[in-house]
């Protein structure tokens, strides 16, 4: 009998595992588009509106929500508050403390560090070209990602049910 | 808000440390600020000009002088620009940026041109923070000579730069708008703002107390302004900053002639100054203006050196 829980607790745990990955690619998806969208926005805000960047941050933010949000709505409100530090600093410190929350990796946090770089300083049109240059790795990283879902998504579920039954198999 | 305080939020942040050092007080009494590429930061007070020390004190010795880096007016530029300099690439075109409370600060640096326009300035060189001060009843004096019966004379005011010509109109402005008494209870005063010094206008809303009866245009050009209050807000006064160009006399023509009285302030040191420029000269002969306030620097900003009645050119006082 306790053979038999045993046996259960194993494949659903390794179900568990399998279903855990697939879910944490797909989080991360979910985050990537989230700050396309957002980037999209500020864009727009910045080229047809002509938005100063703290109400713009913090219009964007409001208009994502969920954690990625919050990076902007962060460096938006450090950046009304007057305080002397520059964008790129404020911005830096807004994705530090806020990327834990997300499930971006790290090159994504690069890219999202270099966004701050050129931000605030420039000419409308080298903005626009700064911005847009994000939002193709963006792009591009969610393409890879959703051909990679597809074709291993299935395969680390299946893994982890079959994985379970392995062991099982072999202890029994 | 406290011009201190006004004037902090807009500095990179070394600049604010060593500039939050000074005391409210002595923050009131400042004229200028020039920041200058790896030069002394100098401060103008009072008329003269003081370096700062590296603990926040006034100082006559060069040697102790704070000297300012590249850096800082980048730093100063984006905190001032709302770390958004695309939204402000008309302003840096035209050499300052206004910042709230109607603190005018220039611009000098590397110039980049296109198709033979002024596209935008790179490399920022030197920076000029010129203080707006508002003195209310700073206009006590002039008043009594301006006012006739329930109406006003046309008012022209001529001052040397750093007179304070601006803060008098605007006192004027505000006396005016308000009412003084039961028998002047104020008039409906249209001002074309556009520098944005008079006024100080942040999104729109005057920043200075311009009076209860005073309507703004900010930001607009002399000529377009002026026939725009006529035609649209039906002013008893109208009042611009800073005539001289050719096109403000058919401007101001307009006025005059809608029935509207106009109080100006021009560039000068006395009527014959005045008279040699073309377009003043114009203006003065047709006596279009009833009266003529200039201004000195004798008993510091503001001083007034005499009143004269436009018609028969003689004194008032």
């Amino acid at each position: 009998m306790i053979k038999l829980i045993g046996a259960l607790l194993i494949i659903g745990g390794s179900t568990f595992i399998g279903f855990l990955i697939d879910k944490l690619e797909r989080y991360r998806m979910n985050d990537l588009k989230n700050l396309q969208r957002a980037l999209i926005f500020l864009k727009g805000e910045i080229d047809y509106m002509i938005t100063p960047l703290p109400v713009a941050m913090e219009q964007v933010g409001n208009r994502i929500g969920d954690n990625i949000g919050q990076i902007f709505i962060y460096a938006g409100k450090q950046m009304m508050k007057k305080t002397g530090y520059t964008v790129t600093e404020i911005w830096k410190e807004s994705v530090n403390s806020h990327i834990d929350n997300t499930y971006l990796s790290k090159e994504d946090k690069n890219i999202l560090l270099s966004l701050g770089n050129a931000l605030g300083y420039l000419d409308k049109e080298m903005q626009k070209n700064n911005i847009d240059l994000s939002i193709l790795y963006l792009k591009e990283e969610i393409k890879r990602l959703d051909m990679h879902h597809q074709k291993n998504g299935r395969l680390y579920r299946s893994l982890g049910i079959l994985g379970g039954l392995l062991i099982v198999i072999l202890l029994y | 808000m406290k011009t201190k305080e006004i004037i902090l939020g807009y500095l990179g942040i070394r600049l604010k440390n060593i500039l939050s050092k000074l005391s409210d007080s002595a923050f009131e009494k400042i004229e200028e600020i020039r920041f200058r590429v790896n030069r002394p930061l100098i401060i103008l007070k009072g008329g003269e000009s003081f370096f700062i020390r590296g603990d926040g004190h006034f100082s006559r010795n060069i040697k102790q002088a704070f000297i300012i880096n590249q850096k800082d007016l980048v730093d100063t530029l984006q905190m001032m620009g709302e770390y958004s300099l695309y939204a402000f690439e008309e302003e840096i075109r035209n050499g300052y940026i206004t910042l709230p409370g109607g603190h005018r600060v220039g611009l000098v640096g590397k110039v980049v041109m296109e198709n033979g326009n002024l596209k935008t300035m790179r490399y920022i060189g030197g920076m000029n923070i010129r203080i707006s001060h508002e003195v209310i009843g700073c206009a006590n004096k002039i008043i009594p000579y301006i006012i006739n019966g329930k109406n006003i004379y046309h008012t022209l005011i001529i001052s040397p730069p750093k007179c304070g010509k601006t803060t008098l109109l605007r006192d004027l402005i505000r006396q005016i708008s308000n009412g003084i008494s039961d028998n002047f209870i104020g008039l409906a005063v249209g001002v074309v703002d556009e520098r944005s010094e008079i006024a100080g206008c942040y999104q729109g809303i005057p920043q200075n107390d311009v009076g209860i009866r005073t309507d703004v245009l900010d930001c607009c050009p002399k000529v377009e302004g002026m026939r725009m209050l006529l035609r649209s807000m039906s002013p008893d006064v109208i009042a611009v900053d800073e005539i001289g160009k050719v096109e403000d006399i058919y401007a101001i023509e307009d006025v005059i002639n809608g029935g509207v009285k106009l109080i100006c302030t021009v560039h000068g040191s006395s009527i014959l100054d005045i008279q040699r420029k073309p377009v003043l000269k114009e203006l003065i002969q047709k006596k279009i203006f009833e009266r003529m306030i200039l201004l000195n620097y004798k008993n510091g900003p503001g001083s007034i050196e005499d009143i004269i009645d436009g018609t028969t050119l003689k004194s008032l006082i």
